[in-house]
């Protein structure tokens, strides 16, 4: 079992009636990938994948998910599997601490395991102060933590974060983030992370999975999300003066060039033309050269450039694999 | 001659970081978790002075009044209450009547947990909690079900078990007492029923409404008003579907497995009536309540991503 990936998809499809909400999704993600970004916008898929790879409902094609089949297994992918939902997940009257061990005891875990687990888990989740509370009278904030623990609390090697940012402060969602950055390395499970705020993916995510009309429309890292876009031959120079001369120079060699800043361009530079020619070319135009590197898009540029691209199928290879 | 080693002295203010480790023991079987759910249901209905505890102080009134009254008249007769067409003693005929309190004293429970208790869970998101884990849709609905039979089986069986021993205990002679005791099953009988009606049918509404105050409020429509219009509308037509109530029906039961000869509204309906109408209110009670559980269970998880 722990040789297979964590998440394996061929072909999964699913329809509700007229409407195809999966069309043949492909993908693989490696048990050594850390965090995942499952992007996409309202209507992309992204809930019914979350539900089949569960278990949840039936599709066609084929899928495992920790080595298990979500068709025959859907329990026992529940099982390992942490679920921080969007929406609120609470018990009337429970207390955080009592709501956790229940999350565990549900999971499989024995009643007494559960209890010691809940109380190390909202200890890790900075709750454990308001641990005796009942979870309605937290603030937004707290509430987004104990989802967090309830999900975490039967030792999930897969964990599936819905906007967990959601309606969080910039310094509870600063704490959030951190918390979940460090979670692979602390707690030895893959996130997944569904969301629409691509910041948050930029920071915390290592992969990211876009999806789009129901399919895959990339598969792979963030780096290459941001760089990999058919367009490899754009850089970013900053200089420490003269920028305009710069300019001249990679013009006069064929470089499509344009200024941003009083010290930096961007440069699509012509097939021979390499980086070392441009660094050349610049010592012997007297102009010092402080950075030289790939352009890279912002995430909500990559983002928008994906899922407005024609739908050609994964634009890199579809397998996740940590780098 | 040595001097004695000082002891040590206890170590203080050390904190026990254990650090955390993957759980590697084994898990709890997908099959079992209808017992997390129902203990967890039953913790939930004891915790607070308001849901289940007034219920008990009532069943708890009526089965020492009830004894009171068979102890200070277990010598009597009374006319109004016949058996094979003659007279009874009222000691016969106590336990049977006083099933329309302890079903009294089980609406109370209905009211305060049985008719809002799935609709919670389906309005504060608890579905995603139970259906993103192993648990399954039977194990959600037979979790429930049993802790509220559970619950319900406090106030409509233990009374009357326990009225029915102390009646056995007040029997003249071993003889009687021992004729006596088949009563003890009748009184299981009757209670477990009731219990397992009292508690699916709001359960019922609870799980098709899915919002709290509507399902409170369209079950004590439905149990005090709606279904007795119809049985009394049935009733006019031909007066054996009386039983169409189910609170009648469990009466019928009770007064039929006594040997009591009925009079009133009832009174026509046979014991076969009686469980008809209470299996048939059962299976569509629980047959609801899972229809609507497994709908909403596959809906609930990553419905607002």
């Amino acid at each position: 079992m722990t040789d297979s990936p964590l998440l394996e998809l061929r072909g999964v499809s699913k329809r509700y009636g007229a409407v195809v909400a999966l069309r043949g999704v492909d993908a693989t993600v490696a048990r050594a990938t850390k965090v995942v970004g499952l992007l996409g916008p309202n209507g992309a898929g992204k809930s019914t994948l979350v539900k089949c790879l569960l278990g949840l409902i039936p599709f066609d094609g084929q899928a495992t998910v920790l080595g298990f089949d979500p068709k025959t297994d859907g329990a026992s992918i529940r099982a390992r599997v942490g679920y921080m939902p969007e929406s609120d997940v609470f018990l009337a009257g429970m207390t955080a601490v009592e709501l956790c061990a229940y999350a565990a005891e549900l999971s499989g875990l024995p009643k007494t395991e559960a209890l010691q687990r809940a109380h190390a888990t909202l200890y890790y989740a900075g709750l454990e102060d308001k641990r005796y509370q009942p979870v309605e009278g937290y603030s937004t904030g707290q509430k987004q933590r104990v989802k967090l623990a309830q999900a975490l609390v039967h030792d999930p090697e897969f964990l599936f974060l819905d906007e967990p940012t959601n309606g969080l402060d910039p310094r509870s969602r600063d704490e959030m983030l951190a918390l979940i950055a460090e979670l692979p390395e602390k707690r030895g499970c893959t996130i997944m992370i569904s969301t629409h705020l691509l910041t948050d993916v930029d920071r915390v995510c290592d992969s990211a999975l876009i999806m789009h009309q129901g399919a895959v429309r990339f598969a792979g890292t963030i780096d290459e999300l941001r760089t990999n876009a058919g367009r490899t031959r754009d850089y970013v120079i900053e200089v420490r003066e003269r920028v305009s001369d710069l300019y001249d120079v990679l013009t006069a060699r064929g470089a499509v060039a344009g200024a941003f800043s009083p010290v930096a361009l961007t440069a699509t530079l012509p097939d021979d033309l390499t980086p070392v020619d441009v660094l050349r070319l610049a010592r012997d135009a007297g102009i010092q050269i402080r950075k030289l590197e790939p352009h890279r898009e912002s995430m909500e540029q990559a983002f928008l450039r994906v899922v407005t691209a024609a739908p050609s199928g994964p634009r890199v290879g579809p397998t996740l694999e940590a780098r | 001659m040595t001097a004695p080693t000082p002891t040590p002295a206890p170590t203080r203010g050390v904190i026990h970081d254990l650090g955390y480790a993957r759980y590697a023991g084994e898990r709890r079987q997908p099959s079992t978790l209808w017992r997390v759910i129902a203990r967890n249901q039953l913790a939930y209905t004891w915790k607070t002075w308001w849901r289940w505890k007034p219920a008990i102080l009532g069943a708890l009134i009526t089965t020492v009044t009830v004894g009171a009254l068979l102890y200070f008249s277990r010598d009597k007769m009374f006319d109004a209450l016949r058996s094979n067409g003659a007279a009874a003693r009222l000691i016969d005929g106590l336990i049977p009547l006083s099933f329309k309190f302890f079903r009294m004293a089980a609406f109370i429970v209905t009211m305060t947990v049985a008719s809002t208790s799935i609709a919670q869970d389906r309005s504060t998101g608890a579905f995603t909690f139970y259906f993103s884990r192993p648990v399954r849709p039977i194990d959600y609905v037979i979790g429930k079900l049993v802790a509220m039979t559970a619950v319900m089986a406090s106030l409509l069986m233990a009374g009357p078990v326990v009225l029915t021993l102390f009646r056995i205990g007040l029997a003249d002679t071993p003889t009687e007492a021992l004729h006596l005791l088949p009563l003890v099953g009748n009184a299981i009988l009757v209670g477990a029923v009731a219990s397992l009606i009292y508690a699916a049918a709001p359960m019922a509404m609870s799980a098709l409404i899915g919002q709290r105050w509507p399902a409170l409020g369209a079950w004590a429509g439905y149990w005090m008003f709606g279904i007795a219009m119809v049985a009394f509308g049935a009733y006019a037509a031909w007066p054996p579907l009386i039983v169409i109530d189910p609170g009648v029906a469990i009466e019928v039961l009770a007064i039929k497995l006594w040997h009591l000869d009925m009079t009133g509204p009832g009174a026509e309906a046979g014991l076969g009536a009686a469980l008809i109408s209470l299996t048939l209110h059962l299976t569509v009670a629980v047959g609801l309540i899972y229809a609507s559980v497994r709908r909403h269970a596959l809906a609930s998880v990553g419905a607002s991503s």
